[in-house]
């Protein structure tokens, strides 16, 4: 191990803190689960929490009491429907009501632009006629100095911390990343702390013939965990592909609130890393099929 | 030849698509059915998703808008950020397929919340992309089955705008012309004077019955077209996209 390569208990654990705005990657491509359990397993609590499509994620956050506010712009079980903690936390307070600040996709895609670019704010042509400024203040309108038609604005965002995984990235922590790359470049050159988990750690040559991959230049980046399997159940293209059965029992399972709560124990509390989650689950193997590696 | 409502939807809203266009789509009904679209009518349209895929065409169900799927069968992957820039803002995309849980007359759509924002009766996942969709694509396409509570005289909450007739000042402001045509799984529904007048019906179903689906007055068009149902090619088409009925539902 040599530079900024770390562990995953030691990466979480050296720079998520109690109380932090937290921003987490993955536009339902690499999505970094096996992070967000550590967070889970070290019981950082208080959090404000940001992610485009919080997905199942947010549900184990609301579970583990982890989140005390999220911000997002499209909080479901993609393709199948609603999520059912972040639903009981919004209709009934329960396990705890968790508080909201809502943006429509590129709402959200603009503050992290405006945060990573040292602007004060982003204009964007959406918001206008919709009901969402009505409960959310952050939304403002301005009125254009140039051609005097109606824009709709949104606040910088800057996290303290934000979290994203990958495909490769070398020990200097230059990573690389291909295939669906969503908002992570605008949220990670916004943040104070960047941490990427990888799928394989690269040699500095590798990522030298193909620089156009680098998603993260090794200057912005703080910690790099080596962590195979580190985004399932999503998927990482070129390595192992979406465990759609995952989210659709997800899906089913959760009708019983408690659900969420057992899986945490089993998949969770009760392993000690990615590891040992990867050998627990006998059935990954699956999802490598017909996967066609590399680029 | 059994096929249900949602195939019929789909079929439908495939053929109001036009040649050429470069259509912009969600996950879910609207993918699978610009996919038909794609293969049986026009070849030539340009299919684009929010995760920044582009040109893509799905061999299998895409779960996800960012699915292997779709991600593996592409011409270009560009950001969320620059499609939503570039593409939507920058006036490319002749058309978005929207899906929803409500819609009004004038094309407004909620898949927010149903009952009061604070204090929801049903908390759904929000806007996504469907909000800037909404605003910047030239027209939209609304893709949702029918029933009184879903075709609402006014919806709960405005998540995507539609032609907002009493609002001529915030129309102005918003780029695209808003919806085209609204389909469900009873019939076509297209705007005149910006209001959803229910212009065909499928086979086997009356306007009585889209009347009773629907919770405002509903006007229709003198001679209601009877639209053709789907052919064996495509409900076979759809089916092996979709084997599990996850969008389909019950066939029959």
């Amino acid at each position: 191990m040599s530079g900024k390569v770390m562990s995953m208990q030691q990466a979480i654990g050296t720079f998520v803190k109690n109380g932090q705005k937290v921003y987490i990657g993955g536009f339902t491509h690499c999505v970094p689960f096996a992070a967000v359990h550590e967070i889970i397993r070290q019981d950082i609590r208080d959090l404000e929490v940001c992610k485009m499509v919080p997905e199942l994620i947010l549900d184990q956050l609301i579970a583990a009491g982890v989140c005390r506010k999220i911000i997002f712009g499209w909080a479901g079980n993609p393709g199948l429907g609603n999520l059912r903690l972040f639903r009981d936390a919004c209709e009934k307070g329960e396990p705890y009501k968790i508080e909201i600040e809502e943006y429509s996709h590129q709402g959200l895609i603009s503050r992290l632009y405006a945060g990573a670019s040292g602007l004060p704010f982003m204009i964007l042509k959406s918001n206008i006629g919709s009901d969402l400024p009505a409960h959310n203040s952050a939304i403002k309108t301005i009125t254009c100095p140039y051609t005097g038609e109606l824009l709709s604005t949104v606040p910088a965002y800057n996290a303290d911390v934000a979290i994203f995984h990958a495909q490769k990235a070398d020990a200097n922590g230059n990573v690389q990343m291909w295939g669906v790359t969503g908002e992570h470049r605008e949220a990670a050159f916004g943040a104070k702390k960047v941490i990427v988990t990888v799928e394989e750690l690269a040699r500095e040559d590798e990522i030298r013939a193909n620089a156009n991959l680098t998603v993260f230049p090794a200057a912005i980046v703080d910690s790099v965990v080596v962590e195979p399997w580190g985004a399932h159940p999503a998927y990482v293209l070129g390595y192992y592909d979406r465990d759609n059965d995952f989210y659709i029992n997800w899906n089913e399972k959760t009708k019983d609130a408690d659900y969420i709560s057992a899986y945490l124990k089993d998949w969770v509390y009760s392993v000690h890393d990615r590891a040992e989650y990867v050998k627990k689950d006998k059935n990954l193997q699956r999802l490598t099929d017909g996967v066609k590696h590399g680029i | 030849m059994e096929y249900n409502g949602i195939e019929m939807l789909l079929v439908q809203a495939a053929r109001q698509v036009k040649k050429g266009e470069l259509v912009f789509a969600g996950v879910g009904l609207p993918i699978i059915a610009m996919a038909v679209a794609k293969k049986f009518y026009f070849s030539d349209i340009t299919i684009i998703c929010e995760s920044g895929i582009v040109d893509t065409t799905p061999t299998r169900l895409a779960m996800s808008i960012a699915d292997p799927s779709l991600a593996m069968n592409c011409t270009a992957i560009m950001t969320p950020g620059e499609i939503f820039s570039y593409f939507l803002q920058g006036g490319r995309v002749d058309v978005g397929v929207l899906g929803g849980a409500q819609v009004d007359r004038f094309g407004n759509v909620n898949s927010t919340v149903i009952g009061p924002y604070e204090k929801p009766k049903l908390r759904m996942p929000g806007s996504g992309g469907a909000c800037e969709i909404a605003s910047n694509a030239k027209e939209i396409m609304l893709v949702m089955p029918q029933s009184k509570r879903r075709f609402m005289e006014k919806v709960d909450f405005i998540t995507s705008p539609g032609h907002m007739p009493d609002k001529p000042e915030v129309k102005k402001s918003i780029r695209g012309r808003g919806p085209r045509c609204i389909v469900s799984d009873l019939g076509l529904f297209e705007f005149e004077d910006r209001e959803a007048i229910l212009t065909g019906i499928f086979e086997g179903i009356t306007a009585e019955r889209v009347k009773e689906n629907t919770s405002w007055e509903l006007r229709c068009t003198r001679e209601l077209k009877k639209l053709q149902p789907p052919c064996q090619a495509e409900l076979d088409f759809i089916r092996s996209l979709d084997p599990r009925g996850i969008f389909l539902g019950k066939v029959g």
